[in-house]
């Protein structure tokens, strides 16, 4: 869809716009078909029909196409009788209304009506079942239930009166789903403010039922758990009956029944109704993002899981067999459960009396709906994806972006004026005092406006349980995923980018990383791989961390792979092995024999660094063969406002993280010494630290070469303390942290820069990056 | 020092058109010996050179980095690109700050002259010699009156094919 051009696009956008209109004009005449005299409205909306079916025809929209084809058929009936009509008649030209109103809804947003075929099939059932009762106004609206795609009917099943015997459950639903139309005309009328507090109750619904249902495939016997579950569906049930939304309801319906007949024991969980009752879930939620008229940017999440869910479904053949399989069996557990020892036919006839029935065939059939509603939605454009967390009050992010800016400029400008040189020696007691007062107040204007991009990390963390269930699954792993620190916040935007990373390496960690159970037991390792997804903060980023307890990575595995794909060549000994493991993410590297259609293809890795970098993040490898790996992801604040130290080497000044300096002190002769390599080292009590001349690795001219003559700095990072070596330290100050510019790129030891005091700018230093620097260039000598 | 030397292009002694459209103008400035022009449609502001923070380990073209009212820019020193001899900087040098691929990125030149329209018609293609380094960077040669401008290509000179640039960042 999106090779469509911008003309045509255009296009589509206003036949949408102007069909929406015509339909709004029009509507107010549909119920002067009950007159006597109707000719000219019917004429009218004959008009409407037939006018959008040649129009949708030309868009290549065919199912518009067809309902308003059907549509017309019923208006040119209408048209030939020239009487009153019934208020069934008008009922359903209401709901086509109101569908063609939704088609064109969602046309204009996936710029196709393709994935609404399946309803539409349920729309011109009921408008053939009016053009027969508007033709034979004398005969009984029952009989004419079925369709033309009726089944063969069960002789055993009567077709008089109402009981109406069906193989094919469509109508059934369908039956349900006229009513609850008839319904919907009069509640159509519902305002957005409910929807929205509908949309952001049911979406917590279905978060909840789908956490519950993941906790519960492993504990099957909680029942305080499962009748939690049975509530939440329930309200979930009530709210979409009360707004109208029969669809939802029904799904809801079917769910509760399921979870009732688990509450009352006669049914016991495991994973094949799990399954079941989360593919619900996803076609509610499917419905949820289609009603709400914006989603969140976390569109790449979506479609991820969506990619996930198709990858799984295509090869999943075999699958759907199986679970049909054990549908079958379900049902008859229930039926023999229910101590009926009936066949399945009249079963289905008993069941049939109901309009809205609950039987497992029908949640097989919503099953292979929402098989083929993934598979359609992966491949089409999908619906708007559903908010990652409930939103009060909706505003634009364009709004909140330029906040942030203007609160980022305010904090510059601020120690801009408060350290003004202008000001320098000078004693003012009562300026200090409200500068003093600004400074703290813009610091927690700085805090929320941070805090109101900021969002915990929950929701991220709740769609990685799905992911990992979904994908061992697949992959016949047993695996169990701990998440902690799930209330760490991040920018919003940051963790829509960090999504699609977190997938590849969970999908990573899962596929080449946990072990088969077999192999695992036979290792005298727990049957089920362990997966920690953790989330904190350090100093100035946020790190999220992925453990698992699986086979670890071979070194010697990925130079081979490195040196046989021209990534690398020469002496690799002296690479360590975190230089090595950073190998996996150059592009078209990937170590699986065979390529999983889950990963192996040699694109995710090289993907998930760019992104990372592309947050000005990075992504950290440790691994022990045998043991695990550990992949650490960092990703700075965004609108941090750094405490540094300020330093002066030469004409340049940086600045350091405030917490990263440990001490400073003046050196003396006897402190310093060359190790054998040649290396400075600064004694300092009973530690020997490197010492790291910035004039050296930044080409600059220093006051002075002589240690003596100079300050050392002790600075720390991870563990490591090294001694800095500067011309003087200027002082303390607060600064907002910008970064260098895109243009130029990474700078090894520089992770920004700030605004000081007096307009200059003072280059930040990026402690672990500036110890690599200084390592490697000892190395090269 | 970076407020007081702020002008726009209008009081830099530079001749605006009375017409509105961009189409077919181009700054012209100099440097070494010779005038160049390229887009308007690039250029944001033209400063004063100002101080200019240097950056460690980075091409040696890109002198460092400047502070604009808060904002962030690196700025290249035009002569480095051509390979020319540096001259130290007088009141007539220039910072002109340009937009391209959305990133804001300042060019160190000797001296801005003015905004003048050149014409398709005016616009020669450039010669194939390769006299002097700055050829990859030219995109025509343009008449104007009797003097010749060499029009330049701004992405050329902001991102060069041939060596390392951070196209791929």
């Amino acid at each position: 869809m999106s090779q469509m051009d911008n003309e045509t696009r255009e296009m589509i956008m206003q036949f949408v716009s102007e069909s929406l209109d015509s339909l709004d004009t029009n509507e107010p005449l549909v119920e002067n078909l009950k007159l006597e005299d109707n000719s000219e409205f019917v004429n009218s909306i004959f008009r409407v029909f037939h006018t959008l079916k040649g129009l949708s025809g030309f868009f290549e929209m065919f199912v518009i196409n067809r309902v308003t084809h059907e549509a017309e058929t019923l208006l040119d009936i209408m048209r030939k009788q020239n009487k009153a009509q019934s208020e069934d008649i008008i009922s359903v030209i209401y709901s086509v209304f109101d569908f063609l109103r939704e088609l064109l809804n969602r046309v204009s947003e996936n710029l196709t009506d393709k994935d609404a075929e399946a309803e539409a099939e349920d729309m011109i059932l009921i408008i053939r079942d009016a053009i027969n009762r508007v033709q034979n106004p004398d005969l009984s609206e029952e009989d004419f239930f079925l369709s033309d795609e009726s089944q063969t009917v069960s002789s055993e099943v009567s077709n008089q009166s109402e009981e109406v015997a069906v193989e094919d459950e469509d109508e059934i639903m369908f039956a349900a789903q006229q009513e609850a139309q008839a319904a919907d005309g009069l509640e159509s009328l519902v305002s957005n403010e409910l929807l929205d507090q509908y949309l952001s109750s049911a979406y917590e619904l279905i978060d909840t039922a789908e956490n519950n249902l993941i906790i519960l495939e492993n504990e099957p016997n909680n029942y305080d758990l499962i009748a939690n579950t049975f509530r939440v569906i329930h309200s979930l049930k009530g709210n979409s009956g009360f707004m109208g939304l029969s669809e939802i309801e029904e799904i809801s319906m079917e769910m509760e029944s399921i979870l009732d007949s688990i509450r009352n024991k006669e049914l016991q969980i495991d994973t094949t109704i799990v399954n079941i009752l989360l593919s619900n879930i996803e076609t509610i939620r499917n419905r949820l993002n289609a009603l709400s008229p914006e989603g969140s940017k976390s569109k790449a999440l979506q479609e991820t899981l969506a990619e996930t869910s198709l990858s799984l479904s295509n090869n999943a053949e075999a699958e759907k067999i199986n679970l049909e399989d054990s549908i079958e069996e379900t049902d008859e557990i229930e039926f023999s459960n229910k101590e009926s020892q009936q066949d399945l036919s009249t079963q289905k006839e008993i069941l049939a009396q109901a309009p809205k029935v609950e039987t497992k065939k029908s949640k097989a059939k919503s099953v292979k709906k929402v098989e083929t509603k993934q598979e359609e939605q992966a491949t089409a454009k999908s619906s708007p994806p559903a908010a990652m967390a409930k939103k009060d009050i909706r505003v634009e992010t364009s709004k909140i972006d330029k906040l942030f800016d203007l609160v980022g400029e305010l904090i510059t400008i601020e120690t801009m004026v408060t350290n003004s040189p202008d000001l320098q020696g000078l004693e003012l007691p009562n300026f200090l005092k409200s500068a003093n007062m600004l400074n703290k107040i813009t610091r927690e204007l700085q805090e929320v406006a941070m805090s109101v991009r900021m969002m915990p990390l929950e929701n991220l963390f709740n769609k990685m349980k799905r992911l990992v269930r979904d994908v061992s699954l697949k992959m016949n792993k047993k695996v169990n995923l701990e998440i902690s620190g799930q209330e760490t916040e991040m920018d919003k935007n940051v963790i829509d980018e960090v999504a699609d990373p977190l997938v590849h390496i969970l999908r990573n960690a899962i596929d080449h990383g946990i072990e088969p159970p077999e192999v695992r037991i036979q290792k005298g390792k727990p049957e089920y791989g362990s997966i920690s997804l953790k989330a904190r903060y350090e100093g100035n980023e946020i790190l999220i961390i992925v453990k698992d307890d699986g086979a670890g990575i071979n070194r010697d595995k990925i130079l081979k792979k490195a040196e046989e794909r021209g990534i690398i060549s020469g002496n690799t000994d002296k690479l360590t092995d975190k230089e090595v493991f950073q190998l996996i993410f150059e592009p078209g590297f990937s170590t699986a024999e065979q390529v999983t259609d889950i990963s192996g293809r040699g694109v995710g890795m090289d993907v998930v660094r760019k992104n990372i970098e592309k947050l000005h993040g990075s992504v950290d490898i440790e691994s022990k063969e045998g043991f695990g790996s550990t992949f650490t992801l960092r990703i700075p604040l965004t609108l941090a406002i750094m405490d540094a130290m300020l330093i002066r080497v030469g004409q340049s000044r940086y600045a350091l993280p405030l917490l990263a300096v440990t001490e400073s002190f003046r050196v003396n002769r006897n402190m310093i010494s060359k190790t054998m390599d040649g290396l400075e080292v600064c004694k300092l009590r009973d530690d020997v630290l490197p010492v790291i001349r910035l004039h050296e690795l930044f080409n600059i001219v220093p006051d002075s070469y002589d240690l003596e003559k100079g300050i050392m700095i002790i600075i720390e990072s991870r563990e490591k303390q090294v001694a800095l070596f500067a011309d003087e330290i200027i002082g303390q100050q607060q600064a907002v942290i910008k970064g260098l510019s895109d243009y130029i790129g990474k700078v090894a030891g520089i992770t920004g820069c700030m605004i000081l005091g007096d307009g200059g700018i003072g280059l930040i230093i990026d402690i672990e990056s500036l110890i690599e620097l200084s390592e490697k260039s000892v190395l090269v000598g | 020092m970076q407020t007081e030397d702020l002008y726009e292009v209008e009081d830099a002694g530079v001749e605006l058109d009375t017409e509105n459209t961009l189409e077919d103008r181009y700054l012209t400035f100099k440097t070494g010996d010779e005038q160049y022009a390229f887009e308007i449609e690039y250029v944001t502001e033209i400063i004063g050179i100002q101080n200019i923070t240097p950056v460690p380990n980075i091409k040696p073209f890109i002198k460092g980095i400047i502070n604009l009212r808060g904002i962030i820019y690196p700025v290249i020193c035009v002569r480095k690109r051509f390979n020319i001899p540096e001259i130290p900087y007088n009141d007539r040098t220039c910072i002109i700050i340009v937009n391209v691929n959305n990133n804001g990125i300042g060019l160190i030149v000797d001296e801005v002259a003015e905004v003048i329209k050149i014409l398709p018609e005016q616009i020669s293609p450039p010669p194939q010699t390769n006299k002097g380094s700055h050829s990859k960077f030219i995109k025509g040669i343009g008449r104007v009156g009797e003097n010749l401008k060499i029009i330049l290509d701004i992405k050329k000179l902001l991102y060069d094919i041939d060596s390392d640039i951070n196209e791929k960042e």
